[in-house]
């Protein structure tokens, strides 16, 4: 069942597109990830179906509701460039996110849930206080209050320190592991790569990719690299013979030390290469398959991050 | 919404300027009721009402727009500028933002418009539901222009500026209308409350129609507003 469904979703500014004709489906309990420079409408998207900001055209539904207001009280959402109100604690801010919702939580969850984003100890303190990387997890904590179905993290990671990163993205994949679907905006390939079950690359308000990692990998890119370590010594005839026949059969390959790699087009032809090899009588000790990575995609398509 | 009501509430009765301005319309109505009841001859003329309650009424009459604004003229805006409003519009409707913070701003003039009665009540020895009610719907129509201006505002010092330029003006024009017959100039008293305030109770009931009208234009305008 698809969560989140856009169609031709368009936002302009003075006549220009910052998101143009967006369509496209979040399915249940996935990460989707929102992957782009900044700039490239991430933000906007995810401002247009969450009610900050109103669409120019188009149409999209959350939890298979037109109305975003109908299904406010089963997300949550961490909004790009929003603050807190600087004279109240962070427990004051979540009970009263909570109250606006109808919510009458204990001070026992509303303690627990500060301890999920690693704000323990730091409830009483006035927000105006906090760092930036505080605000964030409180931030964090005000999405997840009302324990959504739906969560909407935009760029949950940035800004903060590398431990405070870690753990943000350890949250979202138990919270996801919890049976919560989950849209997220980054400008950090690694992140994307390490926690979103699908992807959409956006540029200039328009997403270009969309898949799996390995469907975006493939679709942008048909190389992989297969790396073998091989025995220490090899006499240089046999060694002759191996590279004429890469070099007639794959065309890109390189010799290192006691590792050989080779660019191939698909994992068939692995077993040609280590054929070759044992053939000639040469023993193989490890085989390593690389695949491109999302950088290496980004790069190939020059959607600069 | 109730969270909302409240938050603002909360917030008003806090700041300097709630304490002076509630210190100034009690204050003024004190003094009133107090020559109304050492100066009982004074009063042949008018009504002992009015005798005891005018500083009530010069107050919320003169001041209480100005005061209003003084008070809640960023009560949207100011939340749009620091972008705390992004949050609340993720957990409710827009509509339920603005009439939480109306209800807010209204339950502390009524808390202040109490004071004063209750005050006034206290020396005169009776409760005075006329002034009480008039002064309510007068302030409930200052809330709701304040609303609107703050709702197409996208700054604090816009919403000020709009404000201050509104309760001046909305006064002056009203009161302009005593002295000119023009048509053109006429119509003004029948959109503010200053007219309505010498008429019957009953007539209080239109000030309210125009208050929800007003209230209905900021809810629309903000349901069309990007944040």
């Amino acid at each position: 069942m698809a969560i989140i469904k856009t169609n031709n979703l368009t936002k302009s500014y003075n006549h220009k597109k910052v998101v143009n004709e967006i369509s496209l489906e979040v399915n249940e309990k996935e990460i989707y990830g929102f992957l782009g420079r900044n700039g490239a409408g991430k933000s906007t998207f995810i401002n247009m179906i969450t009610g900050i900001i109103l669409p120019t055209s188009g149409s999209f539904e959350l939890l298979g509701e037109a109305n975003v207001n109908l299904v406010k009280k089963r997300i949550g959402v961490l909004p790009d460039y929003s603050t807190f109100y600087d004279s109240m604690s962070a427990i004051d801010h979540l009970k009263f996110y909570s109250n606006i919702q109808g919510l009458r939580p204990s001070k026992n969850y509303l303690m627990e849930t500060l301890e999920v984003v690693g704000l323990t100890g730091n409830e009483k303190q006035k927000v105006g206080k906090f760092s930036f990387g505080m605000k964030k997890k409180l931030g964090i904590a005000q999405a997840i209050i009302n324990k959504p179905e739906l969560l909407f993290l935009d760029e949950p990671t940035s800004g903060v320190d590398a431990e405070s990163a870690i753990q943000i993205k350890q949250l979202i994949k138990k919270l996801n592991s919890e049976g919560r679907t989950i849209f997220m905006t980054s400008h950090n390939l690694n992140e994307v790569e390490e926690i979103c079950s699908r992807i959409a690359i956006m540029s200039n308000g328009e997403i270009r990719s969309q898949g799996t990692l390995q469907e975006i990998k493939s679709n942008h890119t048909n190389s992989l690299l297969v790396k073998v370590r091989v025995q220490e010594v090899i006499k240089d005839h046999v060694e002759k013979e191996i590279s004429s026949f890469l070099e007639a059969n794959f065309g890109k390959f390189h010799w290192e030390s006691n590792y050989l790699t080779v660019e191939i087009e698909n994992e068939s032809e692995i077993p040609v290469i280590l054929r070759t090899l044992m053939q000639r009588k040469v023993d193989v000790f490890e085989v390593n398959v690389i695949e491109p990575s999302l950088e290496e995609v980004f790069l190939e398509k020059k959607v600069a991050i | 919404m109730w969270a909302i009501s409240l938050q603002e509430l909360k917030g008003l009765t806090k700041g300097i300027r709630s304490i002076i301005i509630t210190l100034f319309i009690t204050g003024i109505s004190l003094l009133f009721a107090y020559l109304a009841q050492e100066n009982g001859e004074l009063v042949g003329g008018v009504s002992k009402e009015s005798a005891y309650t005018g500083g009530l009424s010069v107050g919320v009459i003169f001041f209480g727009i100005l005061f209003v604004f003084i008070l809640s003229h960023d009560a949207i805006s100011k939340e749009s500028q620091n972008r705390t409003m992004r949050f609340l519009v993720t957990k409710t409707s827009r509509r339920n933002i603005l009439l939480g913070k109306a209800i807010g701003i209204t339950l502390f003039w009524a808390i202040v418009v109490l004071l004063s009665v209750s005050v006034i009540s206290l020396i005169a020895k009776m409760f005075f539901i006329k002034t009480f009610l008039q002064c309510i719907v007068f302030l409930f129509y200052g809330i709701a222009i304040s609303m609107l201006v703050s709702t197409l505002s996208k700054k604090g010092s816009q919403s000020l500026f709009i404000g201050l330029l509104v309760s001046l003006v909305l006064p002056v024009a009203s009161f302009a209308t005593i002295f000119w017959d023009n048509l053109l100039i006429q119509w003004i008293k029948y959109l503010t409350p200053y007219y309505y305030m010498d008429l019957s109770v009953g007539y209080l009931s239109i000030v309210v129609v125009l208050s929800l009208l007003i209230f209905g234009t900021s809810t629309i305008l903000f349901e069309k507003r990007d944040l």
